[in-house]
This record gives structure tokens, sequence and C-alpha cells, in this order.
């Protein structure tokens, strides 16, 4: 080996193993208990300018519709949900809340129901739930039922003011349980006989949130999700949540990382030892990192999957996906998994270009998922 | 290969890297979120920035790292003598 070759080897096992150190941020700058951590500063106050501009909105979101109209509609979502986390996180008494919150949550629910109302749920599903009919008539995708129940519930968490929300919320939660209520698997479309995880978690944690602002009472059937999740949803494997599978129970994508982290967070709030148990195997399992950098896979090992919309690109030979790795980040801070939020920060600094107010390498939803990943945590204590 | 060779590599890498960044092309890598932004010139650009970015973040520091460890190793025993005679001396 000549001298040249051994000073590069010198130089990469010196480099690469303090590299992650240019990137490495302090915990506190992400994760925080109270207030609104700095990392999330900028992204809120983009995501704020967005609401405030339909130009900027339209420049951000119209790329993004074209490529998937979910992320329109999850990035409206995940927005609003960290628009009342950070409501909940500078006001936890309900007395002031931020004016700004409170105003660009109710313009997004409002412009939300409006292009519902207008195009139908088709305006924020793939074009494919269109090819075949929904098994359960009307047609009414949990996808969408699911996000918008607990929009307005967290809406309605920061302060109830509106008797008309109220109302509206109470017809949702009604769908919900009527559509989980079709079979004995509790499985409920979001597109015809395609049925996911990661919705059926979503309107687990809306109904529970509806409980709790309302008094009523869903626990039976939310326990009976669970019971049917355990004996028919899990991948004999790796002990994880499969994410997708059809009305009669059969399944079509085993454990998935862009919807099981989402799934796990959501579990959260309905059966926390179960969800901390499925973060444990999702960790093992789809967690991944190397020199101080962390990210996640969209599938185990053991599972053979496709790269997908869901997946988002994915890094061969590493298998880094960013779909599975943006929603990582909402798993680990449920968990208060610091350490994994940490590697998974230096790796978002170090690979996807953080500009002002956002990622290049990323878009609104994905930035949309960071924010909310920062401030979760107020409204799932409120509700438990 | 030669320590000043492998400075000059990194400094190339450097420069091409500050020239695409004060150019404004760090938005082009927007094509890696799978979102359509710009057109085919915009994901070139993306691309072209990328490939930069990270030889000026990993490779770069790697040649400056290996170009000092070449000079100590090709330092001549010659001029060893000579620079310890003028410590000496002094």
């Amino acid at each position: 080996m000549g001298l040249g070759l051994i000073a590069l080897l010198v130089g990469a096992c010196v480099w690469l193993p303090a590299l992650h150190l240019i990137y490495a941020r302090p915990a506190g700058r992400f994760h925080a208990a109270t207030g609104v951590p700095r990392e999330a500063e900028p992204l809120l106050k983009r995501q704020l300018a967005l609401l405030s501009s339909k130009e900027l909105r339209a420049q951000a979101v119209s790329p993004m519709r074209q490529a998937n109209p979910e992320w329109d509609f999850m990035g409206r979502s995940f927005v609003a949900w960290s628009l009342a986390n950070w409501a909940l996180r500078v006001d936890p008494a309900g007395d002031k809340p931020p004016p700004d919150a409170l105003t660009a949550l109710d313009r997004l629910l409002d412009d939300t129901l409006t292009v519902e109302r207008e195009q139908g749920m088709y305006a924020f599903l793939m074009g494919y739930a269109r090819s075949d009919t929904y098994r359960v008539q009307p047609a009414r995708s949990l996808f969408v039922e699911s996000e918008l129940a607990m929009t307005m519930g967290l809406r309605r968490m920061v302060r109830d003011d509106k008797p008309a929300l109220r109302a509206q919320h109470a017809e949702r939660v009604a769908r919900l349980t009527a559509l989980l209520g079709q079979n004995d698997l509790h499985a409920a479309e979001s597109y015809p006989n395609e049925c996911w995880t990661f919705d059926h978690a979503v309107a687990l944690a809306a109904l529970r949130v509806a409980d709790k602002l309302d008094g009523t009472d869903h626990h039976a059937l939310i326990k009976a999700w669970l019971d049917a999740a355990h004996a028919h949803l899990t991948d004999a494997r790796t002990g994880l949540l499969v994410s997708s599978y059809t009305v009669d129970g059969h399944v079509l994508d085993g454990p998935e990382g862009s919807t099981l982290w989402m799934t796990i967070h959501c579990l959260a709030l309905v059966d926390e030892p179960f969800a901390r148990d499925q973060y444990q195997r999702a960790r093992r399992e789809l967690g991944a990192g190397l020199l101080g950098f962390g990210w996640a896979r969209e599938w185990p090992r053991s599972w053979q999957g496709p790269r997908d919309i869901d997946s988002g690109p994915v890094i061969p030979l590493l298998d880094v996906s960013a779909g599975s790795s943006g929603l990582a980040f909402v798993a680990a801070s449920t968990f208060d998994d610091t350490d994994y939020q940490a590697r998974l920060h230096a790796t978002l600094d170090f690979a996807a270009f953080p500009v002002d107010g956002g990622y290049a390498a990323s878009n609104q939803v994905g930035d949309a998922v960071l924010l909310y990943s920062m401030l979760l945590g107020p409204a799932w204590e409120r509700a438990r | 290969m030669t320590p000043r060779g492998l400075l000059l590599r990194a400094a190339l890498i450097a420069a091409v890297y500050a020239v695409l960044h004060l150019c404004g092309l760090r938005q082009d890598a927007a094509f890696l979120s799978g979102t359509p932004v710009g057109g085919t010139l915009a994901t070139l650009g993306g691309i072209t920035y990328v490939l930069f970015y990270f030889a000026a973040v990993v490779l770069a520091p790697i040649l400056v790292i290996a170009a000092g460890v070449l000079r100590l190793l090709t330092r001549s025993p010659a001029t060893r003598s000579a620079e310890a005679r003028d410590r000496r001396a002094a």
C-alpha cells in the first residue's frame, strides 16, 4: 500500500467519526417539556407564514399535490396538531392561547373543510381511490375522517368556544364509530378495500380526545380494535403491527416505517405499554445508525417491501428511507428517546440541507412532521 | 500523490461548492423530496450541488488531513537531520 493511500486512510479514520460533531445539537434544542424548542421556531414561523399568504402556500403545496394529494392533507393535519400543541405549551391553562395559533388553526380547518365540501374526500386521496368501489357505502375514507376528527378535537382542546365546531366534531366522531363498527376486525377503508393501521391509530386517538372533551366512552371500541390488532395484524417474525390490510384482514403490506412510527405515537395515547413495546421493537428492526448519525429503514430486514410514495426516496446500501426517518422523529419524541432524536437531527442537518424555515430536501409535509415532533406532548398529556 | 496535490484537490472542491452555494443552488436540493420543483435544469443543478456539498464536507477534510499525514511520512531523513541540527544550533 502506497504512502498516499495510507495517508487517505488515516484521514478517513480521523474525520469520519468526528463528522457528526459538526451537526450534533444538545437535546434541549429540539426537545422541551414546555415552551417552543429553539429548533422548532423557524419551522413554526415558516408554517405560519404559509398560512397567512395564499400565494406562498400555493407555491409550497401545489407541486406537492402533484406528487401526492395525501401530502397536502397530512401537511394540513400536522400543522394543525402542531399549532394546538404550541398553544397548549404556551398557555396550559387555556386563558390566553397565542392569537396566531388560534387564527391559523381556524383558517386551516375552515379551508380544509371547504375543500372537502366542494371537491369531496377524493381531493385528498391518490388517484387510485376512484379505480374501485369502497366495500362499505356510503364511501368514506378513514384517512380523511380520522385526521379531521383529531384536528377538530385538538382545536377544541385549546379553547372550546365554538358551538358549531362542537357539533361538527360530534358528527365526525359518530362517523368514526360507525366506520370502525362495520366488521369483527373493526377495519375501515382509507382506499377501496385497503385499510391502514396508521389511520386506525389516529382514529383511536381521536376517539380518546373526544372522550376527554365530551365525557363520552369509546373504551370498548378502542379495546376491541386493539384485541383484533394483537390477534390478526401482527407480523409473526418481528411482532410489529402490519401497515395495511383488506377489510377481511388479508395483510397487504407488512411492518412499514412510514406507517408504524405514527401508529406508535397515536397508540401511546390509548395503550401506552403496547405502544412502548412496539417502539422498542421498531427501534430494533427499523432504527439504524452509523458514526453518530441516525435514520430509519422503511422495512425490517425480514420483509421485502416496495419503495413507494410512502417510503420516499431510499438511499441504497444504508437503506435510509426519507418517509420512515421523518416519522421516526415523532415516535422518538413521544417516548423521550432523545439519543435517537439527536442522531436523527444530526442526519437531518447533515443531509437534508437546512434553509430558512425548513429543509431544502424536504417539503411542506416533511417540515410539518418535524415541527410536530418538536411540539407534541401537551395534547396527549391532557387527553390521558 | 503529493501533499500539495491533495490540498489543491480539497481547495478545488471547496471552491466549486462555494460558487454553487453562492449561486443559490441549495434550494434545488428539493429534488430529493420527490416533489417536482423546477425543471430538468433545476434537478441537474440540485444533483451537482448535492455531490459537491458531500464532497466538501466529507471528502475535502479527509484530503486535508491526508496531506498533513503524507507530509509527515514523506519528509526525507536528510531534511529531518537538517531540521534537528537547526534546532540544536538555535
